[in-house]
């Protein structure tokens, strides 16, 4: 007998079967294993995701596919002190497009998978960096609606951590 | 789907991982980005004037590129915090009259540090300020005051009482006018480091069991800096014969003179610095301190008395001690992962250090440094160091080895029949360095060695196959040079052929380097330190020679320069030793 595989469901009806090692990188997923099955899978299990789309579950489970084995530190253990830089297969895997990225982002998020959600952070971080606000605004889509004085007066305040 | 349809939580993550300069420019692309980021320019605060903060920005390997300039501290979920810091007189004070003009800002703060070097601010100013901030703290998690020109008055320690969260408490806490009345009541404390208690005598006054949750104690009489636990090394020659501990001893015995709990403290992670133990204080830790979660474990310049009767002008009235601070302690401490060692006593005399290494199961990484007394045969000291980690346990867990010794004039011992170390002729015999071999998974080692033994380290080396970063101390066996005391003629003119030694030595170094890349394949950086040989030249920062191997699979370097030369000024070499550090841990 094969062993019995979860089979994921995205918002558009399209199944992913997958092996419970890897459904169990989310832990949404595991606690809901291990919920409804106190004795252990015995047969296939289905598990709908709503809010996450066919393509944006495949990455998803490709990632948690290809960390089936690695060892993140425990999220509530305060001894991992740092987490540890993006690794280059998470960076090369997260270099998509925004509009993706930031689905990856939400479904780690709704998935409860810490990791995926930590590089996708550090991914859009890194977009942030050394650039201007309207560079900023240019690359995210965003509308200045600060007016001169009110920009004025939160620089004003915020005068004490101007790196100077 | 936009950026700004991404939820506020996961914005927030974001902005917990840009700094100081970057955070701003991101908050004030629009009010709802304002919104939603401003609590984080409050979250996590130092103040630290020290300059090197300016010094180090910057980055020079890819893979280090995004370490923090500022120390950066994790919140319960294990993600890196960048600080914004306050560096200057003039942000110092705006933050504080735009935190007291709005204190609804006072709560946003979760992390407060004030380093060692603050900006010049009057006291009588600075402590109005804080006086009227520190009450207002409310979610405040995390206080430290490594800062040693303002002491940090109880009644504001006490002020911080009205924040219930308070895990950790750090710093030098001057204890003068501890009394009995005032209680600490932090319930949640798990982190408590007491440094430059000023008198053994007010640790008395202060109730350990009012912190039931205690899993970090840092006990340190001398004043610390915020980064003195991270790298330790010393290289003082300290003559113990004639100092005074008084002062120095009790401390434990203070420290738990009113501690009634019946239940242990279970501890993580223990460090003393700058006190002198006895076997008595080994007693009472043993009988206060659970054991069985330690993970760390320091004693830092830090003296055992082993006599009983501390009387320094008669030696021949004092008493030997029957037990060694540390061989008591061996038995219940055997679990610990990161040990650092640094405990001397008046005899040199080392078996109850190295019988305590022995005895660990799950060593991952040592700091050690010993004293030996100089009419003893020191390589067969040497050997007997690196024999106690060939236990069956520390050979395939320790990953971090950093070692440093110092031969002591001793007054105690009389030289045996002609046996008289010269530290520049430091000698380890091809065996005892063989033991080093053992070591199935090291990644750091940092060793004092002379120059005239390069070949038989080299011999060694290609045994090494795990290590990642090498680093070699020849300074202890270099010839210092006399500074020309009585002399009219300018020290640099004396000074000055040394420039011609300094390119010859870097030349030396790099072939170091190539030899050592090539017998050792994995190496990835390397360390020369020559020591300031040259007694008045400044453009030598302790003739260190620091070399990055670059002909790996992933880098991004030029491949007809495999071994590229860091200078020591722009190079983190800190930074990779704590990364390899975290590794272990």
């Amino acid at each position: 007998m094969s062993n019995p595989k979860v089979i994921v469901i995205s918002s558009d009806d399209e199944k992913f079967p997958v092996d419970p090692k890897v459904a169990e990188k989310s832990l949404l997923m595991k606690n809901m294993i291990n919920d409804l099955n106190p004795d252990g899978l015995q047969e296939d299990f289905e598990i709908p995701t709503p809010n996450v789309r066919a393509n944006v579950l495949a990455k998803v489970l490709e990632w948690c596919e290809h960390h089936k084995n690695t060892i993140f530190p425990d999220d509530d253990d305060e001894d991992a002190k740092k987490s540890a830089p993006v690794e280059e297969w998470d960076k090369n895997f997260l270099k998509v497009d925004q509009e993706m990225l930031y689905e990856i982002m939400l479904a780690a998020n709704y998935l409860n998978i810490r990791p995926l959600l930590d590089a996708g952070c550090k991914m859009v971080a890194e977009m942030i960096k050394g650039k201007s606000p309207e560079e900023l605004r240019r690359i995210f889509n965003i509308v200045n609606d600060f007016s001169p004085e009110e920009e004025a007066a939160i620089r004003r305040e915020n005068e004490w951590a101007e790196d100077r | 789907m936009q950026f700004l349809d991404l939820p506020v939580e996961i914005i927030q993550r974001i902005s917990l991982s840009l700094n100081q300069h970057e955070l701003f420019q991101f908050a004030y692309t629009s009010k709802a980005l304002y919104q939603i980021v401003q609590p984080r320019f409050y979250y996590c605060i130092t103040v630290d004037a020290s300059k090197t903060v300016f010094t180090n920005k910057k980055s020079v390997h890819s893979q280090y590129s995004n370490f923090t300039i500022v120390p950066s501290y994790s919140n319960a979920r294990g993600i890196q915090v960048n600080a914004v810091n306050i560096s200057t007189l003039y942000s110092l004070k705006q933050f504080f009259k735009t935190i007291l003009e709005k204190p609804q800002y006072c709560s946003f703060i979760r992390y407060l540090s004030f380093h060692e070097k603050i900006p010049d601010i009057p006291d009588v100013v600075f402590y109005g300020y804080l006086s009227k901030l520190v009450g207002r703290l409310t979610n405040i998690r995390s206080f430290q005051w490594f800062n040693n020109c303002y002491s940090l008055p109880i009644e504001l320690i006490l002020k911080l009482n009205s924040s219930y969260g308070l895990v950790e408490l750090s710093g030098n806490m001057n204890l003068m006018n501890m009394r009995s009345d005032l209680l600490f009541s932090f319930k949640e404390l798990k982190h408590l480091h007491i440094s430059q208690f000023v008198d053994a005598n007010y640790l008395k006054e202060l109730d350990l069991s009012q912190f039931p949750f205690l899993d970090e104690l840092v006990l340190s009489k001398g004043a610390c800096g915020n980064s003195d636990f991270q790298f330790y090394k010393n290289n003082d020659e300290i003559d113990y014969t004639n100092i005074d501990f008084s002062g120095y001893n009790d401390c434990i015995i203070n420290l738990f003179h009113g501690y009634n709990s019946n239940k242990k403290l279970r501890l993580k992670s223990l460090t003393f610095k700058d006190i002198a133990l006895t076997s008595e204080d080994a007693k009472i830790l043993l009988y206060n301190i659970d054991f069985s979660d330690l993970r760390s474990f320091s004693i830092l310049n830090s003296v055992e008395l082993l006599y009983e009767q501390v009387d320094y002008h008669d030696i021949r009235r004092r008493r030997l001690r029957r037990e060694q601070f540390l061989s008591l302690l061996a038995p219940h401490v055997c679990t610990v992962s990161n040990l650092n060692l640094n405990l001397c006593n008046e005899l040199n005399y080392n078996n109850g250090t190295i019988g305590f290494i022995r005895s660990q199961k799950n060593l991952q990484s040592l700091n050690l440094i010993l004293n030996f007394n100089k009419y003893e045969n020191l390589d067969s000291n040497l050997s007997n160091v690196f024999a106690c980690l060939d236990n069956g346990y520390t050979n395939q867990s320790l990953k971090f080895f950093n070692f440093d010794f110092t031969v002591v004039n001793s007054g105690l011992t009389t030289p045996v029949s002609g046996q008289f170390n010269k530290l520049s002729q430091l000698k380890y015999s091809s065996e005892s360095l063989h033991l080093l071999t053992k070591l199935h998974n090291l990644n750091y080692l940092n060793l004092p060695i002379s120059e005239e033994q390069m070949n038989v380290f080299m011999g060694i080396l290609h045994q090494l196959r795990t290590l990642q970063c090498l680093s070699l101390n020849f300074s202890k066996c270099c010839k210092k040079q006399q500074p020309q005391l009585n002399s009219l003629i300018h020290q640099g003119y004396f000074d000055y052929p040394n420039i011609c030694v300094e390119v010859d030595r870097q030349e030396q170094a790099f072939k170091y380097a190539n030899d050592c890349q090539s017998a050792s394949p994995r190496l990835k950086w390397m360390t020369f330190e020559y020591g300031n040989m040259t007694c008045g030249l400044q453009n030598d920062p302790n003739g260190k020679y620091i070399y990055e191997c670059t002909n790996k699979k992933h880098n991004k370097f030029r491949i007809d320069q495999p071994i590229i030369h860091r200078d020591v000024g722009d190079f983190p070499v800190n930074n990779i030793i704590d990364e390899l550090i975290d590794w272990t841990n």
